[in-house]
């Protein structure tokens, strides 16, 4: 699962909960432990979606979920509160994203709005932040939309305006929230889990594809045969040993074929 | 639970919009220019939003009720279909929805005037014929009746219409909302059925067969006619055993004077769609069936879809005419 804040002092509270440790990267502060991966990318939506860029190259897997934590002004939720964000609009192309909500998190829900500068015109309702679009926008290209969230927690307010925001606060902020972030984040990796592509076929594929010499085609033709292999309860290894006693690669996938329909019929 | 409800700006202030948000005081509303920004962008996963879909009110603009392919009526010459909803509370693994949309949230068209005026207009130009209107190929037509009051809209229109038909598709138990109305020859609630063995495995959600029965004996007693859908019909093991029961079953518990109208249709989809619904769900047995691509449609191979159809024929022949039974063609997508 990857990570993306801004800053370090929005990053730290994570880190320690996760356990991350800091990796040589001369391109981001990058902390990571096992599946867990954390970049500070800096301010601005450049930065942020580098950042996204960065962590996707480090692991480029599919259905991998995706996380922004930070700070954000607010124009009616009280200081210190966090909030999901569920609809996050660029001011400057007045376009908007819509990360899909399908978790039982009870952090109370938010419109963003992205902008270039500290805003100090609160609307009701609305947060402000810097890199928000961009990260839903750059990490979307990378994994399913369900997976990429944005948790917010509102450091100014129109009572409390940005000017009078003590950036020492941050840590002790955003801390107060992890019990909430800790049980967003495992239903996220739960969901993730749902889409996740079954390790078997590839297994499977890895044994039987070097037994002939088999085509591009006949590869994908050999994909699909494990895939429905599997679905159909054909044990891997019957695929393994027809291959081997074929003749040629064709051959194999015929026989494999034969094995196959003798289970096709809905049970 | 509906948690989630985006909101059009369009029909913010419509009185039906705002009576569907009182029923979910809880529900976090969001507001959105355009329902297809949330529910048209790629890179969604419709396996995923099942889980926990959202509810998405919208104003529904230009064709409203479509014509139907040629081969799905029930003998009526002049055949239209539309869609109140998009989408289905239901999780049928051979269902279309799956891959013709990117989206599991259920939209719901809060302008029913503008269908009743389609519907009208597409009516009167039949006038002095009679014409069909299809509902629930895009949703279930009664499943979320208590939240979209789809029927007591709509049926009003069809009393003061009798050269007006309707059809309401479902595999809901919902009809309380129809049994409050007299009944009305032109509306016919079709019920879809597939074998109580098949409907456990791939049709989560789905109320049990004899729960459906059950339904239908509650309308054919208050005087409705019913329809009987067995579309898609699934190639499976104990194939003649299993629908022969499901025939008995219904034709045991409901009068056949009742049944307006019994409809087949094998398994068959277009290829594009076929091949996300397998990306979505790559363990289904059902997906490596004995299928193959007819020219764009992903069907069963010619024999097996022929000889399924003629064994179901054969068995629903025993119980109704032939006048009462059609068969819905697999037809290439391209055509």
């Amino acid at each position: 699962m990857n990570f993306v804040c801004a800053f370090l002092p929005e990053a730290h509270p994570l880190i320690d909960e996760l356990g991350l440790k800091k990796e040589n990267s001369s391109t981001f502060t990058l902390y990571q432990k096992r599946e867990h991966r954390l970049v500070v990318s800096g301010l601005g939506p450049e930065k942020i979606a580098h950042a996204v860029s960065f962590l996707h190259q480090l692991d480029s897997q599919p259905a991998v979920p995706w996380l922004n934590i930070g700070i954000a002004g607010h124009g009616s939720a009280e200081i210190g509160s966090a909030h999901l964000v569920v609809k996050c609009t660029d001011r400057k192309t007045q376009k908007s994203i819509y990360p899909p909500q399908l978790f039982s998190s009870l952090l109370p829900k938010t419109i963003l709005e992205t902008v270039e500068k500290p805003a100090t015109d609160y609307k009701n309702g609305v947060a402000y932040d810097m890199e928000g679009y961009a990260f839903l926008k750059s990490a979307s290209c990378h994994s399913s939309a369900e997976l990429v969230q944005s948790v917010k927690v509102v450091s100014d307010n129109p009572d409390n305006p940005v000017s009078q925001f003590d950036k020492s606060t941050v840590h002790e902020m955003i801390s107060s929230h992890l019990p909430s972030l800790v049980d967003l984040i495992d239903e996220m990796k739960a969901l993730s889990h749902q889409i996740l592509p079954s390790p078997e076929i590839e297994l499977c594929f890895n044994k039987i594809f070097p037994c002939q010499s088999f085509t591009e085609t006949q590869s994908h033709q050999l994909r699909k045969a494990i895939r429905q292999a599997i679905a159909l309860g054909v044990p891997v290894n019957e695929l393994e040993s027809t291959s081997q006693d074929s003749k040629d690669s064709r051959s194999a996938l015929q026989q494999i074929n034969q094995l196959l329909d003798r289970k096709r019929l809905y049970p | 639970m509906i948690d989630i409800i985006y909101l059009e700006e369009a029909v913010s202030q419509h009185a039906h919009a705002r009576e569907v948000i009182n029923r979910f005081p809880k529900a976090t509303v969001i507001p959105c220019e355009n329902y297809k920004e949330i529910f048209n962008p790629g890179g969604q996963n419709f396996r995923l939003q099942k889980n926990k879909p959202s509810l998405i009110l919208a104003q529904k603009n230009g064709r409203f009720a479509l014509p139907i392919p040629e081969s799905y009526g029930i003998g009526g010459k002049h055949n239209f279909y539309f869609s109140h909803m998009l989408n289905c509370i239901y999780d049928c693994r051979y269902c279309f929805l799956q891959g013709m949309y990117p989206s599991a949230h259920y939209v719901l068209f809060i302008n029913f005037e503008d269908f009743l005026a389609d519907i009208n207009a597409k009516s009167i130009q039949c006038v002095p014929e009679p014409s069909w209107f299809f509902s629930g190929y895009d949703c279930d037509s009664l499943a979320l009746d208590q939240i979209s009051n789809f029927v007591p809209s709509f049926l009003p229109y069809f009393k003061d219409n009798p050269l007006a038909h309707l059809e309401l598709r479902t595999k809901s138990v919902n009809v309380q909302s129809i049994l409050k109305h007299e009944p009305l020859a032109n509306i016919i609630t079709a019920f879809s059925f597939t074998p109580d063995e098949l409907g456990k495995q791939i049709e989560k959600g789905v109320p049990t067969v004899s729960s459906r029965i059950k339904a239908m004996q509650k309308l054919t007693q208050a005087g409705w006619s019913v329809g009987l859908r067995f579309d898609p019909i699934i190639d499976c093991e104990d194939f003649d055993k299993r629908y022969s029961k499901l025939f008995q079953d219904i034709f045991s518990q409901i009068p056949t004077d009742k049944i307006h109208s019994v409809s087949l249709g094998a398994f068959r989809m277009p290829a594009s769609f076929f091949k996300k619904m397998e990306k979505l769900h790559p363990e289904e047995k059902l997906f490596a069936g004995q299928l193959v691509n007819h020219q764009g449609t992903i069907g069963y191979k010619v024999e097996i879809e022929e000889q399924r159809k003629e064994t179901c024929k054969d068995l629903l022949l025993r119980h109704i005419g032939k006048e009462k039974l059609f068969t819905c063609e697999t037809t290439p997508e391209s055509s």
